[in-house]
């Protein structure tokens, strides 16, 4: 017998939504008035270690109990209300299993949990082991797995009962670049099939090419939130940091220095001698810097390798976000 | 059914897991190595005598509470020093039902720690001495089985009360074996009466005699066996529902790195 039930309706209430959430751990602030509504999709939640990604996650998935404020998911209040946990599942970041089990025993026990019978239970273990690639180690016991492995396993736990919500603290540690490469699909493919995934990391650049949907978080606060391109928006009073590769960087680095938009201008040696030289520009007006560019390669004949805009990466948007903070 | 079938699988693990297994084994050997001992080395004991102790001071006093508070209260501290406490949390079940199944389930194996523990005594008394055979005794051993594993069940109990409300329960529960029992046997006698160990003594067949030891005061107070019987399933209900209660109210999280910035 299945006695799993059904999920409660969502009725189109937003997947998530904290209104002046705090935390506190008696002195210590986890999480410090954060007021926002996560949308469909995938939502990448930033910060670095200590910054409350986890706290924050702990309360979204009723482990916690907010100090103040509310939360909700799917309309309804997850402190401690397995009701939640038909429509969501959370994949920890921690590494522990049950060391004497085997993975499959785990993922079974799992599905026993989520209400499946035992015959259920084993189909849908099964099926998840296979889609994240452990059905041919899941008859081995968990204490020999890698830190991959138990990622893995505890993915295919959460998968179990077809969630509409996934939460993953920190899903790509200790996976090797294949792995994550796996993993993000299998996160695209999560999102495609409708479901919402809110993903952690303290690692930019693993969210970066998943989604533009993100929120930062640093020391309990909220320090940015939306699109990426509305992200970038906060920093455009930041000068833009450009490495461009040339063969004669002295040459275009003296079209550069006499803009007055050119804040700076450093050389790098090339990692490998045969490379070009490149040259760091950081500038409040890069259009004025590209002009520049081109200048010196018509008048000089100068060869320009490469441009590249540090700032698109999200390590140093976040870097420009907490400096202003 | 599919609690059941986890809450089994739970207390299964925990007793015999890896890191468990030759401790459960020195619990279940010890009684048994104890009596062996006696056997091959006492000469002429009172084996009737031996048993009494063996089964009040032993079993009673020492080994079946320390197991029962010690399995009592890991029901839920496995779960949290393992960090798979979030796997049982996270799932849609009431959190303390499935602790209290898991508990339950912990008094089937120790049920069978203290029938080991009493049949072991139980063999050598009987099948060595002439106060009838093996099969004519056989009430003393489900009677004195009866009372030390209500006793276990109050004690466990009460274990899995203090998880829930102590950081450190077992060195709570391990005061109140101890420190706190000891007291009502030199004390006056209505503190029998909110003693485990005394309503288990009135339980078990060969009952000390009022007044025997030397420091009992005001020992007047008789515990019938229907009092002891229920006061101990009462212990155990009340601790047993209180935690059913708390423990979904609690957080239990030691590794957040918010908390150690």
């Amino acid at each position: 017998m299945t006695e799993i039930q059904s999920p409660p309706p969502t009725n189109g209430a937003p997947v998530a939504q904290l209104q002046d959430a705090s935390k506190w751990y008696g002195d210590v602030i986890g999480l410090n008035q954060v007021s926002l509504t996560i949308q469909p999709g995938i939502t990448g939640l930033l910060g670095p270690n200590g910054a409350g990604k986890s706290t924050f996650l702990k309360l979204l998935t009723g482990q916690l109990k907010a100090s103040r404020g509310q939360v909700r998911v799917y309309n309804l209040d997850p402190w401690s209300n397995p009701e939640v946990y038909r429509l969501m599942s959370y994949c920890p970041d921690s590494e522990q299993l049950y060391e004497e089990m085997t993975g499959r025993e785990f993922v079974v026990m799992m599905a026993r949990l989520s209400g499946f019978s035992a015959a259920e239970a084993a189909r849908r273990a099964d099926m998840q082991l296979e889609r994240v690639s452990m059905a041919q180690h899941s008859t081995r016991l968990a204490r020999g797995y890698s830190k991959g492995m138990r990622q893995r396993t505890r993915l295919a736990a959460a998968l179990l009962h077809d969630p509409k919500l996934i939460v993953l603290d920190e899903p790509l540690n200790g996976l090797d670049p294949m792995g994550r490469l796996e993993m993000l699909e299998i996160f695209r493919q999560l999102a495609a099939e409708g479901r919402s995934v809110i993903v952690s990391s303290h690692i930019l650049h693993e969210i970066q090419n998943l989604t533009r949907r993100m929120v930062m978080l640093h020391r309990g606060r909220v320090l940015a939130e939306g699109d990426i391109e509305e992200v970038r928006a906060l920093i455009d009073r930041q000068p833009l940091t450009l490495k461009i590769s040339s063969s004669r960087p002295r040459v275009a680095a003296g079209y550069l220095v006499g803009l007055e938009s050119v804040t700076s201008v450093e050389f790098t040696p090339p990692a490998v001698p045969a490379d070009d030289h490149s040259i760091t520009v950081r500038s409040t007006a890069p259009d004025s810097v590209f002009e520049a560019l081109q200048a010196a390669v018509v008048e000089e004949k100068i060869d320009v390798t490469s441009i590249e805009a540090l700032d698109e990466n999200l390590d140093a948007i976040f870097h420009y976000l907490t400096a202003q903070s | 059914m599919n609690m059941l079938s986890v809450a089994w699988k739970l207390s299964f693990y925990q007793v015999w897991n890896r890191k468990r297994r030759w401790s459960t084994v020195a619990m279940f050997l010890l009684p048994v190595l104890l009596v062996l001992g006696i056997a091959m080395f006492a000469r002429h004991p009172d084996t009737t005598e031996f048993y009494k102790g063996f089964v009040t001071n032993a079993l009673g006093f020492f080994l079946i509470p320390f197991v029962a508070v010690f399995w009592g209260t890991a029901v839920l501290t496995d779960e949290i020093e393992g960090k798979t406490l979030v796997y049982l949390w996270t799932r849609p079940r009431h959190r303390g039902t499935l602790l209290l199944l898991k508990l339950m389930f912990m008094w089937v194996w120790l049920a069978l720690l203290v029938f080991s523990g009493v049949a072991a005594g139980y063999l050598f008394a009987y099948s060595t001495n002439n106060a009838g055979g093996l099969l004519e005794n056989l009430p003393v051993l489900l009677w004195d089985w009866r009372a030390l594993t209500l006793a276990a069940i109050a004690y466990s109990s009460i274990g899995f009360l203090f998880s829930v409300l102590f950081r450190k329960p077992l060195t709570y529960a391990i005061l109140l074996v101890y420190a706190w029992e000891v007291i009502p046997n030199v004390g006056p006698g209505f503190l029998k009466r909110i003693s485990i160990r005394q309503q288990m003594l009135a339980l078990v067949t060969h009952k000390e005699e009022p007044g025997r030891i030397a420091k009992t005061l005001m020992s007047d107070v008789v515990i019938t066996e229907m009092q002891a019987i229920a006061t101990l399933l009462v212990v155990a209900a009340v601790c047993c529902v209180a935690t059913v209660f708390i423990a979904p109210q609690r957080e239990f999280l030691s590794d957040d790195p918010a908390r150690n910035q």
